[in-house]
């Protein structure tokens, strides 16, 4: 397990900067073995910080980041059982797939060489071409292929499927978690691409300008909101006796009579809330993960200015 | 657990050593050919002369020699790749997630730039001393002996760059502030302590000390160790190794001090130009320092200062990558003044203090079979017309103990005159009333702010002693040496010359005059003076 307890990190100001940057406040989270767990969060947000200090990359400013009970800053025993794979491949520009598996295999005594051949070949990536020649998805297919054979208890992947196709979306994706579901590894996965997380991962997290939103398994997190359509008999329906009627109300729009809101709460609580307002139309829609972050991101003024202006 | 530690590191080495392909390749292919050339290049020969074996080490070019120096330059480049962690946001991701501790990262790192650098330089150094040792035709030990110390040098200057680069590498976040610093560093740390010397030092106490160690001292600071070079004018065989094993010394110490700061490197500080401010500043301290001491001696202060701001300028800008402020420019340009002032500071200091007490450096004893020594008084007075007045004392002659006529007189006219000889009794009471001379006239008490200015921004310090445009003064110049007309010794480091010059009031001119003809006859050559007339 992965265990976050309240970690800040504080990045100083640099000469022309007036103040620190805090980049994470006060986070915490558990990630538990052998489940696929998404980083969600807007440009920014905090999450390859995150994950850098995840991975012993970054000291925390304050808190603690253990892996299996190890502090991992520093520590090779924690650094050996996670995999950090980061969102550019620039870094291996020179390197042959023969010099990546060498490099790798010197660091992790686990290397799987047969996994790396049996994927290198199912991929058909070429063995002793620079990697530059190589384009973006084969890049990635490279370092993930890389990343698997290390055969670490932990996978973590910033914004590993970015830029690429469909398709070669789809052929990394079915690698990965063919190949980690074998043997019980933990992925962590960071994107923009809330349907892409919400398809992959059993749960996620949502950090904003460096503070956590919600972490949760992915259905408890849709249970947690619900977006309800209403209508009543003679009134129009408002915010105000929405919010009376003891709900939590993340968005409210209105299309004629019938008004439609992003309530925090499952249905099965929220809906009874309602009734007592004798609608002549009340039902509950459900949400998904990309309704859910974006509202939620609203609801904290991300994008605001901007939607504001393009109504 | 020991083994598999170091087990750990070597792989992990050889995982960075593999991944440099380029400059391994460019490294092998200039140590290659530096030592094919070296072993074409010179022969080693003994031969007998005068009944002595002399070993007689011949070069017929130095080219060889040149590309093995040009290989260990080339370590900068191997230190800036293999420590691009430091520097290179996406290394640093990779590297510092790699299941290692940053102490081990350091060693791999270190035994990764020893096998792409040090250990091709060794394996050349090898193989051209087995070669040297087969082909010479000369005693086995003085060939290897030779080549070994040869090629020991070029390892302690490699490992000099490499040590350099390091430190900058840690202590700066963007690979081009590593290279130059790592690059001016170097040549700082070389050059200023030598160009310190001489300017504090000699130049303000006017005492000059021909065969003292200081010189071979300055081998012991960076890229000098060169100067080691098997030159037995101014080593003796042993001595140059204590110098070349101090400069190793002082290397490796730098890549200890390194790890330090290596260690409290994290990927925070990776971009960032200049990681450490307190490197920042001494590192434009230590250059505009070196600069200012490099136009001291040019004298063209004008020109001096302007190139030394557009320099410090140029890097503040560089480094700062920012937005650059007014008050930001203006800090820049007040922390020049005041590195100027510090400079100018050091270097009254050194002036009023006369070298830092340098000026009572005596030479207490006639080493050899030869002495000369020579007063030179020179008056200068502002009269109806500006005037000097020189008179000179001076005596040369072959230590009567000492003499060994392996036919070295340079003039056979001098052999049978009697006068040449002096027993070394006379030469050493001679020697001590000399010093006695300077001990009472030599005083720090006439030294003005308005004379260091003088010697700090108008004139050198001979022509200080020289110059028509002071008042009224009596300029002396005393100096005492084992070379003479008689007889000269070649070797610079069986020279134990002593050479002083000072002013003293224009009053104690006929004390100091009697008081010189007790210890010398007057010579009637005019004015003349013997400065650098051993060098």
């Amino acid at each position: 397990m992965i265990d976050i307890k309240d970690v800040t990190m504080v990045f100083e100001k640099s000469k022309d900067e007036k103040e620190n940057f805090v980049a994470l406040d006060h986070i915490s989270i558990e990630i538990p073995e052998g489940c696929i767990y998404g980083f969600l969060g807007s440009n920014g947000a905090g999450k390859s910080t995150l994950m850098r200090l995840m991975c012993g990359v970054y000291p925390c400013s304050s808190g603690s980041i253990q892996i299996d009970g190890i502090d991992v800053y520093d520590s090779p025993e924690a650094k050996g059982k996670i995999f950090f794979v980061n969102d550019e491949t620039i870094q291996y520009a020179n390197y042959t797939l023969k010099d990546l598996k060498n490099y790798y295999a010197s660091y992790y005594p686990e290397f799987s060489e047969e996994v790396f051949e049996r994927l290198t070949s199912k991929l058909d990536l070429p063995m002793n071409k620079r990697m530059s020649q190589f384009s973006k998805g084969m890049k990635r297919q490279a370092v993930v292929i890389a990343a698997l054979s290390c055969k670490t208890k932990y996978i973590m992947l910033d914004e590993a499927f970015d830029g690429l196709d469909p398709a070669m979306r789809k052929i990394i994706k079915t690698m990965i978690v063919d190949e980690l579901m074998d043997r019980g590894a933990t992925m962590i996965v960071s994107s923009h691409n809330v349907a892409e997380i919400n398809e992959l991962c059993d749960r996620a997290m949502l950090i904003h300008q460096g503070h956590l939103i919600f972490a949760d398994e992915i259905d408890e997190i849709k249970s947690g909101f619900c977006k309800i359509q209403l209508a009543l008999k003679d009134i129009p329906m408002t915010k105000e006796m929405a919010e009376q009627s003891g709900l939590e109300v993340m968005q409210f729009s209105r299309l004629g009579s019938v008004a439609q809101m992003i309530v925090r709460g499952s249905a099965e609580n929220s809906l009874p809330r309602l009734r007592g307002l004798s609608p002549v139309l009340l039902e509950a829609v459900p949400l998904t993960l990309e309704e859910i972050f974006i509202y939620e991101l609203e609801v904290r003024g991300y994008g605001a200015e901007i939607l504001r202006e393009d109504k | 657990m020991a083994q598999k530690y170091l087990e750990k590191i070597n792989k992990a080495s050889t995982a960075e050593y593999r991944n440099r392909r380029k400059i391994r390749l460019m490294i092998l292919i200039i140590t290659v050919a530096a030592a094919l050339f070296e072993v074409s290049d010179f022969g080693m020969k003994s031969y007998k002369e005068n009944g002595a074996i002399v070993f007689a080490p011949r070069f017929t070019g130095f080219f060889g020699l040149f590309l093995m120096f040009v290989a260990a330059g080339f370590g900068a480049f191997a230190v800036y790749g293999v420590f691009s962690d430091l520097t290179n946001k996406q290394t640093a991701d990779v590297q510092l997630s790699l299941p290692m501790s940053a102490k081990d990262r350091y060693y791999s790192k270190l035994l990764a730039v020893a096998k792409l650098h040090l250990i091709p330089i060794v394996c050349a150094s090898v193989f051209v001393t087995i070669i040297g040792c087969v082909r010479g035709s000369a005693e086995l030990g003085d060939t290897f002996l030779y080549l070994f110390k040869i090629h020991s040098i070029i390892l302690a200057e490699a490992l000099f760059v490499d040590s350099v680069c390091i430190f900058c590498m840690c202590c700066c976040g963007a690979k081009a502030e590593g290279v130059y610093t790592s690059m001016i560093s170097g040549c700082c740390v070389s050059v200023t302590p030598m160009l310190l010397y001489h300017f504090v030092i000699e130049h303000f106490s006017g005492v000059t000390l021909g065969g003292d160690v200081s010189d071979r001292i300055f081998t012991t600071f960076g890229a000098m160790v060169a100067l080691c070079f098997p030159d037995e004018s101014m080593f003796s065989a042993s001595e140059s190794w204590i110098y070349l094993l101090i400069n190793i010394v002082l290397s490796c110490l730098l890549i200890f001090a390194s790890f330090f700061i290596y260690r409290k490197r994290d990927g925070r500080q990776v971009g960032r130009p200049m990681v450490y401010d307190l490197f920042m500043e001494l590192f434009m301290f230590v250059g505009l320092f070196t600069l200012f001491t490099m136009f001291s001696y040019i004298r063209s202060w004008g020109i001096g200062l302007t190139v030394a701001l557009i320099i410090y300028l140029v890097i503040r800008i560089v480094a700062a990558r920012a937005k650059i402020t007014p008050k930001n420019f203006m800090i820049w340009v007040f922390k020049f003044g005041a590195s100027f002032a510090i400079f100018l500071v050091i270097m009254a200091a050194g002036y009023f203090t006369g070298g830092f007490g340098h000026y009572k450096l005596r030479n207490d004893k006639i080493k050899y079979d030869t002495s000369r020594a020579e007063i030179s008084v020179t008056q200068y007075s502002y009269g109806d017309e500006y005037e000097t007045n020189g008179r000179t004392f001076r005596q040369s002659a072959h230590i009567k103990e000492n003499l060994d006529m392996d036919g070295e007189w340079s003039d056979p006219y001098y052999e049978d005159d009697p006068r040449n000889y002096i027993s070394r009794a006379e030469a050493e009471e001679r020697l001590h009333k000399i010093n006695a001379l300077v001990d009472k006239y030599y005083t720090l008490e006439n030294r003005s702010a308005s004379d260091f200015m003088d010697m700090m921004f108008r004139l050198d310090r001979y022509s200080y002693y020289d110059d028509p445009e002071r008042e009224d003064y009596v300029s002396v110049h005393i100096s005492v040496t084992d070379e003479n007309e008689l007889r000269y010794n070649s070797s610079y480091n069986k020279s134990n010359n002593f050479q002083v010059t000072f002013d003293i009031p224009n009053e104690k001119y006929e004390d100091f005059l009697k008081d010189a003809q007790e210890i010398l006859p007057e010579v009637d050559d005019g004015y003349y003076r013997d400065y650098d007339y051993y060098y």
